[in-house]
């Protein structure tokens, strides 16, 4: 398989009170292409500084990022999509212009790309909400227009941001389910970083364990578990086993600076 | 478009708005009842302080010449606060574009606001004559930082995130201006331009007083050596009447723009 994503030696440092302190250093890791994977770890130790790093919004680092095998000089990349934590849904535009944002950027025929998001709106469930304005959506709601903002972008990699973690309980595993099938139907790889261990059992293929000191990548775990994957009484065992080797090896590489 | 501005004003109209409206209204009538009285029991002079209804009778009959001197004054408060508001959006971008610019500029127009205005106009009228110009210049002087001010306080205000996301769509720096910041900014920049819209009527009144012969802030100083009490009065309460209207025109406009806000 094409490794769609590459990173190599990945490290990130800064200088407070000119004393040089090191966030992570030497992280390695790859995406295949229509692979997910995830990043678990305690808050603080740079899940999101990689995913900054990756999507060209931080340019001060030390290492690789290599995408489509080409060193990804990070100006102008139109291959990775990345959705934050915070919707970032702009209050005074509705649903479809909201939508259309990254297209509009991109000067693209504006009309092409309304019908592109109407036509979409069905399988997002925002279908009639078009012309609504955010303020009148639900959390649920508002993550799936997000969502929605990139996946019309078309490009092949999403990295995702602890994009659950502003929804209650209901509506996450609502999107859990909805999402991994948008993402099976797309055809995305996608890069995902959460602290929910079960969130990152549900939808991975494979889930990375960043800690230690200095924090790196310190385990790699393989989930075996056929799609689409729903907690049933048949796979509760494996689940937990999963959850709980994870959480173990969490527990073990705590880094001390927390 | 006059739809939506007619649906706005009706909106806040519909509102049980018309409490709010008539309250002020009340108040002002009973303060000018207790007014009239006053007068009428101490039995002062007009040169000294006339009545209400004396200062209505003054509007009444001398509202040719009352007309002709607002309209100056109001020309000369558009036209300065208009093009406070254009140099402000202007100065607010580049403060705020600009590192070397925010460092540089941004603390002179913060320092130029510690000189008195009315201690500039007589410059101002020996460089530029006792034309419009001196006015419409007073004006902006006065108008313009709260304008600039606000925008670029607006501007700060936006979300660093959004910033971070349109970087990933590539969004130019212009971009991210014309559709993070701007839109980011434009209540604290509307509260700026209601500020404003009021002290223009100050600035034009400032600068007609320093060096004019037309416009409501000459007629007030010329009706002072003549005792023309009255004449005074109306003038002040026309002044007040315009900058009412000024402040209610940037209302609409505030709540046109922010109707989806």
């Amino acid at each position: 398989m094409d490794k769609l994503l590459e990173v190599k030696s990945l490290g990130k440092s800064f200088k407070s009170k000119n004393v040089e302190k090191t966030i992570f250093s030497n992280i390695n890791f790859h995406l295949f292409d229509q692979e997910i994977i995830s990043i678990i770890g305690p808050s603080g130790c740079g899940k999101s500084t990689i995913l900054n790093i990756i999507s060209g919004v931080e340019s001060d680092f030390q290492g690789e990022v290599i995408i489509k095998g080409q060193n990804s000089s990070l100006k102008n990349q139109s291959e990775v999509s990345y959705m934050q934590q915070k919707d970032l849904l702009l209050p005074w535009r509705n649903v479809l212009e909201n939508s259309i944002l990254g297209l509009e950027i991109n000067k693209l025929n504006k009309n092409k790309s309304r019908e592109n998001a109407l036509r979409l709106l069905p399988e997002f469930g925002l279908e009639g909400s078009e012309n609504m304005f955010p303020r009148h959506l639900s959390g649920g709601m508002r993550q799936r227009v997000s969502f929605l903002r990139s996946i019309l972008l078309e490009r092949p990699i999403m990295l995702l941001d602890e994009p659950f973690s502003a929804l209650d309980s209901i509506t996450r595993s609502k999107m859990h389910e909805w999402v991994s099938s948008i993402l099976m139907i797309n055809k995305k790889s996608v890069v995902l970083v959460t602290h929910d261990i079960y969130e990152a059992v549900l939808l991975s293929d494979r889930v990375l364990i960043m800690g230690g000191s200095p924090i790196n990548i310190c385990m790699e775990f393989e989930i075996n578990i056929n799609r689409p994957r729903f907690k049933s009484p048949n796979n509760q065992k494996i689940f937990s086993k999963y959850e709980k080797d994870i959480s173990d090896e969490l527990l073990k590489h705590v880094p001390n600076n927390i | 478009m006059f739809q939506i501005i007619f649906k706005t004003v009706k909106k806040y109209f519909e509102y049980g708005k018309f409490l709010s409206i008539i309250s002020p209204l009340i108040l002002i009538f009973l303060l000018l009842i207790i007014w009239q009285i006053g007068i009428l029991i101490f039995d002062t002079p007009n040169w000294m302080l006339p009545s209400p209804v004396a200062i209505f009778q003054e509007i009444i009959d001398s509202k040719n010449i009352l007309f002709k001197h607002s309209l100056v004054t109001l020309n000369e408060s558009f036209w300065g606060l208009l093009l406070a508001i254009i140099l402000g959006v202007i100065f607010g971008i580049i403060i705020f574009s600009f590192k070397t610019a925010e460092r540089s500029v941004y603390p002179l127009i913060i320092a130029s606001q510690t000189i008195p205005i009315i201690a500039i106009a007589p410059l101002l009228l020996i460089w530029v004559g006792p034309g419009i110009l001196s006015k419409i210049i007073v004006v902006v002087l006065i108008s313009f930082f709260p304008v600039v001010v606000n925008l670029i306080d607006g501007f700060k205000n936006a979300d660093k995130d959004y910033e971070k996301m349109l970087k990933t769509f590539n969004a130019s720096k212009i971009q991210i201006l014309l559709k993070i910041h701007f839109p980011f900014a434009l209540p604290y920049l509307l509260s700026g331009i209601k500020i404003a819209s009021v002290s223009s009527i100050i600035g034009a009144v400032i600068g007609e007083w320093v060096g004019s012969t037309e416009g409501l802030g000459w007629l007030i100083k010329v009706s002072s050596p003549q005792f023309l009490t009255e004449r005074m009065f109306a003038s002040i309460v026309i002044l007040s009447f315009m900058a009412i209207i000024l402040f209610s025109l940037s209302w609409l406009l505030e709540k046109f723009l922010l109707r989806n806000y």
